[in-house]
């Protein structure tokens, strides 16, 4: 027999506890024994039926470069979640894990998962085609395919709902890949044109863009609230300011570029 | 009134709107008598039970104003929120109160709650677990809930490790 996940209460009552956890213990309570790292896995039912009990939550992540001097730089994380006010750091890489450390120049973030295109060599100093995948809620890093065409310095990545869309490549920039985040796979992506789209300054959006926001239309206004998307919405267009007083960060922690922000549901 | 019989055989008397927290009290008096017999549920606990809905069902039988209770019965009706936040403050103290307890009486109060089907104190109680467990380090929830730690050192160095997010308040 498996052993309770919380003795003393029945296993269904114990998920409903599980399920009202905010997302910053998830983590932590992934620690705490096997059967609840197993429950708290990244491919488990929980986080659906999180979803469906109606306990998600918007939950702003920013990406930033802490640089205490200019030979060492680490990304960092940081997280905050307005329903509650909670707030978190934690650095996106330890030196026993460099999978993080990279120049982060083309990061999205899918679902729940931080994706980051390209990759650095440190000894050779290069960037690298390596794709790497990290769940925000678990923690945990995955490899994606490695990027299968090269990359041009205008090329542009940009996450729908469920995948990574990237156009603008060296050897063909009218050509948009997807990768695809369930099977791990790069393909071609063909436009299913469904007349004009409409932009109000051509040239504005890149076909990434385009197709990014085509498949949100198909599943993103289906699924999710309309409230919640306009506190997002304002949430993001408003002032960045609010942001860091909210994150207790000084504008010392951050340089001025290459601040990547992004809002998720958990 | 309507009496209520725990598990050891002791018999609670009650109102009617008192018991009625209780939905599966409710439908069981629709079409049967006024004795109710819970085999599954204690004394101590039955006591506990019978007073928050005893609280609950004063405080929620106040006269509403129009406005108030069409908020109250959209704001009921509407998808399946799983925290309705108590809106009375005083209430919510009453409540932050009652579920001082140690695990195992909560414990026994949630599965004698969900036996009842009384949604606001399963509801409270599952809350009050969740916060025992959130902003504290894996060391500290098990032995809160005596849970076994099955992880070998190593694992759970590296555990720590990736673990946490540092500086977060609540």
């Amino acid at each position: 027999m498996e052993t309770e996940l919380i003795p003393g209460l029945s296993d269904d009552v114990a998920l409903q506890c599980l399920l009202r956890l905010p997302f910053y213990s998830i983590s932590v309570a992934r620690g705490v024994c096997r059967r609840w790292r197993r429950e708290l896995s990244a491919s488990s039912s929980f986080y659906r039926l999180r979803k469906a009990a109606g306990l998600a939550r918007p939950v702003f992540i920013v990406l930033f470069l802490k640089m205490p001097s200019i030979f060492y730089y680490r990304w960092r994380l940081a997280f905050y979640e307005p329903a509650t006010g909670a707030w978190g750091i934690r650095p996106l890489t330890d030196d026993n894990n460099l999978r993080g450390r990279q120049h982060c120049r083309h990061v999205v973030v899918v679902g729940r998962e931080l994706v980051l295109v390209g990759g650095w060599d440190e000894r050779r100093l290069h960037d690298t085609a390596e794709v790497n995948i990290y769940d925000l809620v678990t923690g945990d890093w995955r490899p994606g395919a490695p990027i299968p065409r090269p990359l041009n310095y205008d090329t542009c990545v940009a996450a729908g709902p469920r995948n990574v869309f990237v156009s603008g490549w060296k050897d063909d920039p009218s050509s948009t890949l997807v990768y695809d985040m369930a099977t791990d796979t790069w393909m071609e992506y063909h436009v299913a044109t469904q007349g004009p789209f409409w932009c109000p300054w051509p040239g504005f959006r890149s076909a990434a863009d385009v197709a990014a926001h085509a498949e949100k239309m198909r599943y993103e206004c289906r699924e999710r609230d309309e409230d919640e998307k306009m506190e997002v919405l304002t949430w993001c267009d408003g002032d960045k300011a609010n942001l860091w007083r909210s994150l207790r960060l000084s504008p010392d922690d951050l340089t001025n570029y290459r601040r990547h922000f992004f809002v998720f549901q958990f | 009134m309507i009496k209520l019989v725990s598990g050891d055989g002791a018999e609670f008397e009650v109102e009617e709107e008192v018991a009625f927290q209780s939905k599966i009290i409710k439908d069981i008096v629709a079409d049967a008598d006024d004795v109710i017999p819970l085999p599954t549920v204690s004394s101590k606990v039955l006591i506990q039970v019978i007073e928050y809905c005893r609280k609950h069902a004063a405080v929620n039988s106040f006269p509403l104003s129009p406005s108030s209770s069409a908020a109250a019965a959209a704001s009921s009706s509407s998808s399946i929120s799983y925290s309705k936040p108590v809106s009375d403050p005083a209430l919510r103290a009453w409540d932050n109160e009652f579920v001082k307890l140690n695990n195992s009486s909560l414990f026994d109060i949630v599965i004698a709650a969900n036996y009842l089907d009384i949604e606001e104190l399963v509801d409270l109680v599952l809350e009050t677990v969740a916060d025992r467990i959130k902003g504290k380090q894996a060391q500290e929830i098990r032995r809160q809930f005596n849970i076994e730690n099955d992880f070998t050192p190593e694992e759970e160095e590296a555990l720590r490790r990736e673990n946490s997010w540092a500086f977060q308040n609540n």
